[in-house]
């Protein structure tokens, strides 16, 4: 009975098409989950395929970072490197109006406090460095025009002497410290004075003892007489500047030196033996003294 | 306490590193007096006792750059030891005197805290060069002292922020303990 009922059911459907219609609606309902499971793999895939992807390209940018301020550094690196050897090269192609051989330093302090001036350089006695030997140095200063060209003008001049050497380092005393002295002369008439570093303005030299037979103008160049055993004669000093005076027996004004010494980072150091060596080294006496001594001239006659 | 001993050392050696070696302060040829304002820093916070040591240290690394030991005999360049050291220590002894009294943490009294310390340290300096060195010139008072205490008490508004900041000074200690 069963059977005959089933038999009657499948065939009524089959004929009137129920079976099939709802297979076809099972399958497209399947159909729309398998789609949307499909949808969401691909999402899937395609998220972790990004995920991927990000990663790939996240190591990719950091690695080409890298390698940009690695080139950054180089390019910095490089252009310093160009500039020290082009300053070098100055260096080397310049010679001082001078015959005694030159000792290159750097400077490493400047100025512990504003009333006091003193230099101190990495080259000491182990370079050949002794007290009161002259120290001088060159100096590129960039000059812009009004038409914004840039011209680089090479100063050159004295900046001080050594006062104290120790075996790796040694002091300068520039030329604007309150306790400098030096002997100079007017290059264009050749009258003598003194340039003392005790000045009433910060950092230019007062130009002393001048005769009031000079007529000094801006711009007159001052350079070392030689007189004073320390600074070999006639290396540049520094300009006159418009502030000058003229008192009852001389004249006094303010020199601005050549080398502007808070911009200064290598000096030379004239390796040269002091005429008066025998005063400021007390006890110890140089060969060309020793020559002159009477053991000396004794030692010689025998 | 030994840590924050070491850590003053440091920084009194950075301040001594950064007024001899940078250059990037200065202004019209004065630079500012980094190893005084940190002198006047810890006097005020921590009293007179490390305000005189700081000082004394600070001075000392000066004198020492200066050159004290120069050329004997002929020489005219003499520098005396001391001649840093004691403005600067009697700098950090009136800091820690006037701890007490003073609002912290204000810009106005660091300003004139630090203009009339710096004036003081500058007058000191002078009559103690004028003593013991050859004459100095008279302007040199107007022209780099004044000046530099001006600059000194405008950077000190910001230098003192950026020392709290980065060595804030431990709770200070009672008069008994030290």
């Amino acid at each position: 009975m069963a059977l005959i009922v089933l038999f009657s059911v499948i065939n009524l459907s089959s004929q009137s098409g129920i079976l099939i219609r709802s297979a076809n609606r099972a399958a497209s309902t399947l159909d729309f989950f398998t789609n949307a499971f499909h949808s969401f793999r691909n999402g899937f895939v395609r998220i972790v395929d990004s995920y991927g992807n990000y990663s790939v390209l996240k190591t990719e940018r950091d690695v080409l970072r890298k390698k940009l301020e690695n080139t950054q550094d180089l390019y910095l690196l490089l252009k310093y490197l160009e500039e020290e050897n082009d300053r070098l090269r100055k260096q080397l192609d310049f010679k001082p109006s001078v015959q005694y051989p030159v000792i290159h330093a750097e400077i490493i302090s400047l100025d512990p406090d504003n009333l006091f001036r003193t230099i101190i350089i990495d080259k000491g006695s182990d370079d050949g460095i002794k007290p009161y030997m002259p120290v001088l140095a060159y100096q590129v200063t960039k000059i812009v025009d009004d038409k914004g060209v840039t011209t680089e003008v090479v100063n050159y001049g004295i900046v001080g002497k050594i006062i104290q050497v120790t075996k790796t380092s040694a002091r300068i005393l520039p030329i604007s410290d309150q306790y400098s002295r030096v002997g100079i002369k007017v290059k264009r008439t050749g009258h003598w004075g003194l340039l003392s570093g005790q000045s009433q303005l910060h950092g230019l030299p007062k130009l002393d003892y001048i005769s009031l037979d000079v007529i000094l103008h801006e711009g007159d160049e001052i350079v070392t007489s030689g007189d004073n055993g320390v600074f070999p004669r006639d290396l540049p000093v520094g300009k006159v500047t418009k502030d000058i005076y003229r008192g009852a027996t001389f004249q006094d004004a303010y020199v601005k030196p050549a080398i502007d010494i808070e911009k200064l980072e290598t000096v030379m150091i004239i390796n040269k033996e002091q005429l008066n060596y025998k005063n400021f080294y007390g006890n110890t006496v140089s060969p060309e003294v020793e020559q002159n001594t009477d053991a000396a001239i004794e030692k010689k006659a025998e | 306490m030994i840590l924050e001993k070491i850590i003053i050392l440091i920084a009194v050696f950075i301040s001594y590193f950064m007024q001899t070696s940078l250059d990037f302060f200065q202004l019209g040829g004065i630079k500012p007096d980094f190893l005084l304002l940190l002198t006047v820093y810890y006097s005020i916070h921590k009293g007179e006792m490390y305000g005189i040591w700081i000082g004394f240290l600070a001075g000392l690394l000066q004198d020492i750059n200066l050159g004290v030991m120069t050329i004997s005999g002929t020489s005219h360049v003499r520098h005396y030891l001391g001649i840093n050291i004691l403005p600067k220590a009697l700098v950090g002894y009136l800091g820690g005197k006037f701890a007490d009294s003073i609002q912290k943490n204000n810009n106005l009294t660091w300003f004139v805290i630090v203009f009339i310390f710096s004036i003081i340290k500058g007058i000191v300096l002078f009559i103690l060069t004028a003593i013991f060195h050859e004459n100095v010139a008279a302007e040199m008072l107007v022209t780099v002292i004044l000046p530099e205490s001006l600059y000194n008490a405008l950077l000190s508004l910001i230098w003192f922020r950026f020392l709290y900041f980065v060595i804030p000074p431990m709770v200070r200690q009672t008069r008994d303990i030290r």
